[in-house]
């Protein structure tokens, strides 16, 4: 994969990427950054990991895709994403359904912006 | 939920008012549960499952759609209720520290599933249009249409447009090309015909080409 | 014994050809996993939302001739007014000669 170096005036990532809308810290902006560029690059990853594994290709083949692989900037890899709550950019005790954080959930949830949540009697 | 002879018990109530002019039949008919038309041949032709966080306006689109269904001539099954779902999350009260006082949320959701049997497909669109057009806040609608066909009508079907399974083992032909030189060829499925062609990119590149001997 | 293992991979043969799945009798591992799997890029990439979602100010710029109000907006501005009123407004800029005798400490 090559990376080109466009002027990009004081943009700090390599590529350019647009903003996601709502809330917005220096952290939501590196991690959705990093997800359009592993979905940009998943085809590629996910080709080189398929001759890597095949034990029916040559080895040498092999290895040399596990290079290419390992090559490839850290922004691509699926373990680089985390979720991140969507309000605050808070990365601890995600609630994945809603995409909040624990107090962001409990907030929305006890304000009635959640549909259908409510308090747990059992 | 109020059950069918509830219904039928406010209808009987409604009767006893004394009308100033007779109520049409249809009209007193919705004072009741909703009527069915049996199901003869016991052909399923599609399942509406209706989800809602809350049965209020779940049971009263259920009987909404009961109803345009007979006077379609659509013969319905149900409402049947499915399992409630439930979603439970316990979270940290404080925002900070604190960490023994926890709060539980809960989520159910409730779900309803209704059969059409017997009906023609034009017809069984027309009513899905309807019953979505009329649609009520916050119930879900999904529905499962089932299509059959005679053996014959599949064969001409396969006959004249390939089918997916066609396109795919154009992919696997495509990738077993290249392992062709490989000691035991070995068939590849695969559903994204992108990766396929990448993997094809890369071998194929001349840099690439030296380590594949 | 090895008759019956013979028609058991038979049978796995004929099922392999007429649901076209893969036959792997040796099980080889042939990375088959990594094409057949779905892609998850395109459920990742609008985690935060669709960063073409219309905003207030193209909504602003569509309908000229109406007055339209961020209500977000409109409240920051009200706060700002509120603590300036108060005198809790921000710090004025530093001057260049104070900037000056700063520096020089």
């Amino acid at each position: 994969m090559k990376i080109s170096f466009p002027s990009l005036g004081h943009f700090r990532f390599p590529i350019k990427t647009k903003l996601p809308p709502g809330n917005v810290n220096a952290r939501v902006i590196r991690d959705n950054f990093k997800r359009q560029q592993v979905a940009e690059s998943e085809i590629t990853t996910r080709a080189l990991k398929f001759i890597a594994r095949n034990t029916t290709l040559p080895a040498r083949a092999r290895l040399q895709a596990q290079l290419q692989l390992s090559k490839m900037p850290n922004y691509t890899r699926m373990t680089q994403i985390r979720n991140r709550c969507v309000d605050t950019g808070h990365s601890r005790s995600i609630i994945t359904a809603f995409r909040l954080c624990r107090t962001q959930f409990r907030k929305q949830a006890l304000e009635g912006d959640l549909p259908g949540v409510k308090k747990g009697v059992w | 939920m109020s059950t069918k002879k509830e219904i039928n018990e406010i209808g009987k109530q409604f009767l006893n008012v004394k009308w100033d002019k007779p109520l049409p039949i249809n009209v007193e008919s919705l004072y009741f549960a909703p009527l069915k038309i049996e199901p003869k041949h016991h052909n399923l032709i599609a399942n509406l499952q209706l989800r809602a966080y809350d049965y209020e306006n779940l049971d009263f689109y259920c009987d909404f759609i009961l109803r345009c269904g007979f006077y379609l001539g659509i013969p319905l099954t149900g409402p049947k209720p499915l399992p409630i779902k439930r979603e439970r999350w316990t979270v940290i009260k404080s925002p900070f520290a604190n960490a023994k006082k926890k709060e539980n949320f809960e989520r159910k959701t409730y779900k309803r599933l209704i059969r059409v049997w017997d009906t023609n497909l034009d017809l069984l669109q027309f009513f899905i249009a309807y019953i979505s057009k009329y649609g009520i806040t916050g119930v879900g609608l999904k529905c499962n249409i089932f299509e059959s066909m005679s053996l014959e009508e599949c064969n001409n079907e396969i006959q004249n447009k390939p089918s997916t399974s066609q396109i795919n083992s154009n992919q696997v032909d495509l990738l077993n090309d290249l392992f062709t030189t490989t000691p035991e060829s070995i068939k590849i499925q695969n559903n994204d015909e992108r990766i396929s062609l990448r993997v094809k990119e890369i071998l194929e590149n001349p840099e690439f080409k030296k380590y594949l001997k | 014994m090895s008759q019956l293992k013979n028609r058991l991979r038979d049978v796995a043969e004929i099922q392999a050809r007429i649901f076209n799945r893969t036959l792997n009798p040796t099980n080889k591992r042939t990375g088959a996993k990594f094409l057949s799997r779905n892609l998850r890029g395109p459920s990742l990439i609008n985690y935060y939302g669709n960063p073409d979602f219309i905003k207030f100010k193209q909504v602003k710029a569509i309908f000229p001739n109406i007055k339209l109000i961020d209500p977000e907006e409109y409240y920051r501005v009200s706060r700002v007014e509120f603590k300036k009123s108060r005198g809790k407004g921000a710090p004025k800029k530093l001057k260049e000669a104070k900037a000056t005798t700063k520096r020089k400490k």
